[in-house]
């Protein structure tokens, strides 16, 4: 029943790097949004119109010929026309004919080049080559380079087919890394790619590499801390690596003066420095984040946080907080203070919120239907019986045949091999010996699971709660 | 071109302008005059003035009377509606040009009729004729000119003259050839003009006994009707309503534009052949000075070649290019001693000296009438007398190839073949003689411009390039010329050259071999370039584009686009542009980039051929542009616009030398030798940041061999394999390194 909120490697990141392949591309500036696409395609071939009678007295006015492509374009992206790019290309080429290296052109050229790549025109790749090879350093800061588009391409192809070729993938990410060693974009790609298949240390040479190269890239930091994360908690269990946590809080802690507006920053340092029991650092770093950015979510995490820590009045205060921000009725922020604190009524009704959300639950959701029932008097095995059940591990299966009285004590306790499975193992198992009336071996085994030290498993405050109630 | 190719103009092209003909009388006498044509009223009467036209020919009427003795008597007519300014100007004076040799000439009347429907004769004074003042040219040519009164928009001008022969140029001969637009100089020099037609008509009249061949006009939409009166035959050919003829550059050389008409009393070429040889043959007579120059050539010359090289010697060196032939009829040279003793002579002239000399030196030779390029490329199935040019004809003989050789040129390389003559038809002067000849056209290859371009000296933020430029064909003989005969020639090859880079000035300029016709003429100096270098660590950029050897060679940007174009194009002779350019590193610190490379093209009209390879410190860039001969009917011309313009907006070499302090820390490991482990991690670090992945996996396998017990070996080892899709064998590496007390 760990804390599972976010998924520590953000699958958003590719997506960041899709669309910063577009959002780095300027569009083109247009006219305000509310004009009518008749009024506006009449403009633009009124323009188009203009221009082309103004250089039949001007032919060689370079700055014509680029308002005629400029107004090409914009008909090309308002009617999908291929003429209109066509003649786009034509008239930028030529201003680059009468102004040879014009770096406004030469950045509008680069653009349709790239576009065309990314949809798939093979031809392209070469045109975007040769203008990016022809643009200013600081141009090219604000462009990506042409074989991020190909990879980009190449992966909505696969995506689309469904299949899998991550060599050609790779390979259009290192040329990219060649064609601009500068730029972050390829280097995070990269060592995401790589950090999906498991190759940790690839990922963060990759980085590092990059981060040699690149000085001052808070999206590198903020890559490495990532990958650092996520190897430990490959592990199996991340507290099993606290070393990589503690390189993970110094990479995120260079990102942040680079980048002193992210949230997400502070909620990692939140996350990890709490898994380091460092919960003072850890409640500081979470009100930054609720500084920064005070949504419901981020309040509601600052709220866990305090609870587990056994700052109950804390912890309600901000999930009132969270609540009045909006914070819906089914997040498990709710049920989970409430269990800590034990109001199990509370939990009852929160958790019955939270279920009715659900498609599908975890064993955990089982598991706690049980244990608020229990203490609420709250029957929720018709609501139960409606979910889906997901098992994601043999350690799941392991905990719910336990739970159900399908495995032994004995052998649950043999699977249990890491710090984190250990926690648990202790923790229902004590649970058990709780409901059986044995409060000897209740109280040792709620004891043991908080000796692991597994700061942000919601085992350790219940197995507080009910060692205090045991007397303890 | 045309520079070149007047020189070319050394025969009375006359025969092709006689409707145009005069006397030396201007104006004939008024009671003599019966008009060919309806009365003006009339013809207005049935004209349709069309508002979008600047001119329209309401009519153009000519009659031709041939008689028993082959002489003809013609009168011509033509009245015009001007319906614009610039046709006001153009019309305001009229010029008849005639061979005063031949022909006597004279106006009947001219008339204008105002907008506002008042009659203006012209005036006494206003009618004269002149000599064209054509600089080395003595000759018999002449013009009849008239100005009218009151032209102004919305007048008709009307005019009729006579012309007849006064003397017969070929005995038993008669020979004509006609347009049925009438050709007007524009003012100011500025080409010709031929308007719209309402109708043309040509009328002959011949006794029936006589043999008139013609050729076929159904292709123009002209009728012909053929009648006879007693023992008078009469042709008529009527044309209706026949468009204007827009002029336009590059057109075909063929007459076909414009309809067209040659008459003769013959068909056979023979004829003309027999003629001509009867003009030359009794001039090719020698004296004691002749005699001593054929012996001493003859002493010297040992083979064909050599002899025939030494006849055009001779003539280069001794006989001036003067034409000087008042009274003569422009067809009869003066002896071949003569020209020698005078030290002058016009085409035929030389060529008789030549002929002689080749002769007497045991070679087979003839002259060679010839149609120039200036005169287009008429259609020759029916005889005519309407050439320009006199060269040598030298027949496959032993130890010779077929050769034909024109001394008269003082900007051609030996044997003098220029490109005005090219592809141009041919009448070997010889009484075997039976058709027509094609001169031969050189290949595209043959035409050439060559620019070697070396960039050798940079001194603070300057550059410095040397450059020579070698020319074949058309670019030798034109630029010869124009560095013979430029007005502040240094000043202007220095803009001219100074084309190639704007950006820079032509600081050093040696022309090698203008006045030698045995070598090609050559350009050769320097460019230098200011303040194109920051020095140091600074870039220095190099640029290159096929467009700087087309914009100063070729004339492809001012293409008509392809709305505008109403004649196909031709591009005759094909021709080549090439260049080697070699970009200089500044120093041993700056390693090529290379940006953008030119690209290869080949279509219908353009082969653009290029290459780029480094060399050491320098990057060397080749080009190699041909420009096919071709003729671009209208229907393709919209491809062929498009294709040049793809040529001169295709992409620019593009390349910098900057300095790269990886690249020459690369340089310096790779060539230090070192195989110790420090060296080989850090030229596999230097290979994976220049994305030189397989090199990186060779070094950092060294790296680990070379000592395997290094952690950072491993470490290495595992990037270079991870970049090398060895991901299971990198994940092994690194663990080892890790294990070896890396930090990761």
């Amino acid at each position: 029943m760990s804390l599972k909120r976010l998924q520590l490697i953000s699958a958003a990141l590719l997506a960041a790097v899709l669309l910063g392949g577009c959002s780095q591309q300027p569009h083109i500036s247009q006219t305000p949004a509310n004009n009518s696409s008749g009024i506006q395609d009449k403009r633009v071939l009124t323009e188009i119109a203009a221009l082309e009678q103004q250089l039949k007295q001007a032919p060689n006015n370079a700055e014509l010929y680029y308002k005629l492509g400029l107004a090409y374009i914009v008909d090309a992206e308002k009617n999908k026309s291929p003429h209109s790019r066509e003649l786009a290309i034509k008239n930028l080429r030529h201003v680059l004919t009468l102004v040879p290296g014009n770096p406004a052109t030469l950045k509008l050229l680069y653009n349709i080049y790239y576009e065309d790549i990314v949809a798939g025109d093979k031809q392209a790749f070469t045109s975007a080559s040769h203008i990016f090879n022809q643009l200013s350093s600081a141009t090219k800061t604000e462009v990506n380079a042409p074989s991020l588009a190909v990879f980009l391409q190449r992966y909505l192809v696969q995506q689309k087919a469904g299949n899998k070729n991550r060599a050609e993938l790779y390979r259009a990410l290192l040329a990219a890394i060649n064609e601009q060693p500068s730029s972050d974009k390829a280097y995070i790609q990269l060592a995401k790619m790589y950090r999906e298949e498991n190759y940790f240390p690839l990922a963060l040479a990759t980085l590092k590499l990059g981060a040699e190269q690149i000085a001052n890239s808070g999206d590198l930091y903020q890559a490495i801390g990532n990958t650092y994360e996520a190897r430990a908690e490959a592990s199996g269990c991340s507290y099993e690596q606290t070393a990589y946590l503690g390189d993970a809080i110094q990479f995120y802690q260079q990102a942040v003066p680079l980048a002193p507006e992210s949230a997400e920053l502070h909620f990692a340092l939140a996350r990890l420095y709490l898994d380091k029991n460092l919960y003072q650092l850890a409640l500081h770093e979470s009100s930054i984040l609720v500084e920064l950015e005070p949504s419901a979510e981020n309040i509601a995490f600052s709220a866990q946080n305090f609870s587990m820590l056994g700052k109950e009045q804390t912890a309600h205060k901000l999930l009132e907080q969270a609540q009045a921000q909006g914070l819906r009725a089914s997040d498990s922020a709710y049920h989970e203070i409430y269990m800590n604190s034990g109001e199990w009524m509370k939990a009852a009704r929160s958790f019955t919120d939270y279920l009715q959300a659900q498609k599908n639950i975890s064993v955990y959701a089982f598991i706690k239907a049980d244990i608020i029932g229990q203490h609420a008097d709250v029957d929720f095995s018709t609501l139960i019986a409606q979910k889906k059940m997901t098992v994601n591990s043999e350690w799941e299966g392991a905990i719910y045949a336990f739970w159900t009285g399908k495995m032994t004590r004995t052998q649950f306790e043999r699977l249990a091999t890491n710090r984190c499975e250990r926690t648990e193992f202790f923790f229902y198992s004590g649970y058990r010996d709780y409901r059986a009336g044995h409060a000897a071996a209740a109280q040792q085994q709620f004891s043991a699971a908080i000796a692991q030290n597994t700061y942000r498993f919601i085992e350790r405050p219940l197995a507080q709660y009910f060692l205090t109630a045991l007397g303890r | 071109m045309s520079d070149f190719l007047s020189k070319l103009r050394c025969l009375g092209y006359w025969l092709a302008l006689s409707l145009l003909i005069t006397s030396t009388q201007a104006w004939a006498d008024d009671k003599k005059t019966e008009r060919i044509a309806p009365a003006l009223k009339t013809l207005v009467r049935n004209f349709k003035a069309d508002n979008n036209s600047e001119a329209q020919i309401i009519l153009r009427k000519t009659q031709v009377q041939i008689d028993e003795q082959l002489m003809s008597h013609a009168t011509a007519y033509v009245a015009i509606y001007i319906n614009s300014d610039e046709a006001v100007r153009d019309y305001s004076q009229i010029s008849v040009s005639f061979n005063s040799f031949y022909e006597d000439i004279a106006l009947e009347f001219a008339n204008v009729r105002t907008p506002d429907g008042k009659m203006d004769s012209i005036k006494a004074d206003a009618t004269q004729i002149q000599s064209p003042t054509d600089e080395n040219f003595y000759h018999d040519r002449k013009e009849l000119l008239f100005s009218l009164p009151n032209v102004r928009k919305g007048s008709i001008i009307e005019f009729q003259y006579r012309y007849v022969d006064t003397k017969k140029m070929v005995p038993g001969q008669w020979f004509d050839s006609f347009s049925f637009h009438w050709w007007e100089d524009r003012a100011a020099g500025q080409g010709s003009r031929a308007d719209s037609i309402a109708t043309s008509e040509l009328q002959i009249t011949a006794p029936a006994a006589i043999t008139l061949v013609s050729s076929d006009t159904s292709r123009y939409n002209i009728t012909q009707q053929r009648s006879t009166k007693g023992a008078q035959q009469i042709l008529t050919w009527t044309g209706k309503n026949l468009a204007k003829i827009e002029l336009q550059n590059a057109m075909p050389r063929e007459h076909d534009y414009a309809p067209y008409l040659r008459v003769a009393t013959t068909p056979n070429w023979n004829d003309v052949a027999r003629w001509a040889e009867s003009l030359v043959e009794p001039h090719l007579v020698s004296d004691a000075k002749l005699n001593a120059l054929i012996a001493n050539i003859n002493k010297t010359a040992l083979t064909p070649e050599q002899k025939i090289k030494a006849v055009y010697r001779a003539i280069q060196d001794r006989v001036r290019y003067v034409f000087a032939h008042v009274g003569r009829g422009g067809y009869e040279p003066h002896d071949a001693f003569e020209v020698l003793k005078n030290g002058y002579g016009d085409c035929k002239d030389q060529t008789v000296l030549a002929v002689m000399l080749l002769r007497e030196l045991g070679i087979t030779a003839n002259p060679a009438l010839i149609v120039t390029r200036g005169r287009g490329l008429p259609d020759m199935q029916v005889p005519g007398v309407s050439f320009d040019h006199m060269i040598v004809h030298i027949p496959a003989q032993q130890g010779l190839q077929e050769m034909w050789m024109d001394t008269t040129g003082e900007t051609s390389l030996y044997p003098g073949f220029s490109v005005g003559i090219e592809g141009q038809p041919a009448l070997i002067v010889n009484k075997n003689t039976q058709e027509i000849s094609i001169l031969p056209s050189r290949a595209a290859k043959e035409h050439f411009a060559e620019l070697e371009l070396v960039f050798d000296k940079f001194t603070g933020r300057d550059a410095q390039a040397s450059f020579k430029l070698h020319f074949g064909g058309l670019y030798e003989q034109r630029l010869r010329s124009m560095w013979q005969y430029a007005n502040e020639r240094d000043k202007y090859f220095r803009e001219l050259i100074g084309q190639i880079y704007n950006s820079a000035e032509v600081s050093e300029l040696t022309a090698s071999n203008a006045d030698n016709l045995w070598q090609p003429f050559t350009l050769s100096g320097r460019f230098r370039f200011t303040n194109v270098w920051g020095g140091k660590q600074e870039p220095l950029h190099y640029s290159f584009s096929i467009t700087q050897l087309t914009n100063l060679f070729a004339d492809l940007r001012n293409l008509h686009t392809a709305q505008d174009r109403k004649q196909p194009y031709v591009i005759d002779p094909g021709y080549s542009l090439r260049s080697r350019i070699v970009f200089t590193s500044p120093d041993s610190d700056h390693h090529l980039r290379l940006k953008t490379q030119g690209e290869n093209i080949d279509n219908a009209y353009y082969t653009l051929t290029q290459t780029g390879k480094q060399e050491n410190n320098r990057y060397i860039i080749t080009q190699d542009l041909s420009v096919k001969a071709v003729k671009v009917p209208l229907k393709d011309y919209g491809n062929f616009y498009q294709k040049t313009n793809e040529l001169i907006e295709s992409n620019d070499w593009t390349l910098s030398y900057e300095y790269n302090k990886t690249a020459a820390e690369l340089i310096a490991l790779e060539s230090n030798g070192k195989t110790d482990v420090a060296s080989l991690i850090a030229l596999t670090k230097l290979h994976i940041k220049n994305g030189a992945y397989e090199k990186s996996l060779a070094t950092a396998q060294q790296a680990v061999k070379a000592s395997p017990k290094k952690a950072e070996a491993y470490y290495v080892l595992g990037l270079a394999q991870g970049y090398n899709q060895l991901l299971p064998e990198s994940d092994a590496s690194f663990k080892k390194a890790e294990a070896l007390g890396y930090k990761l």
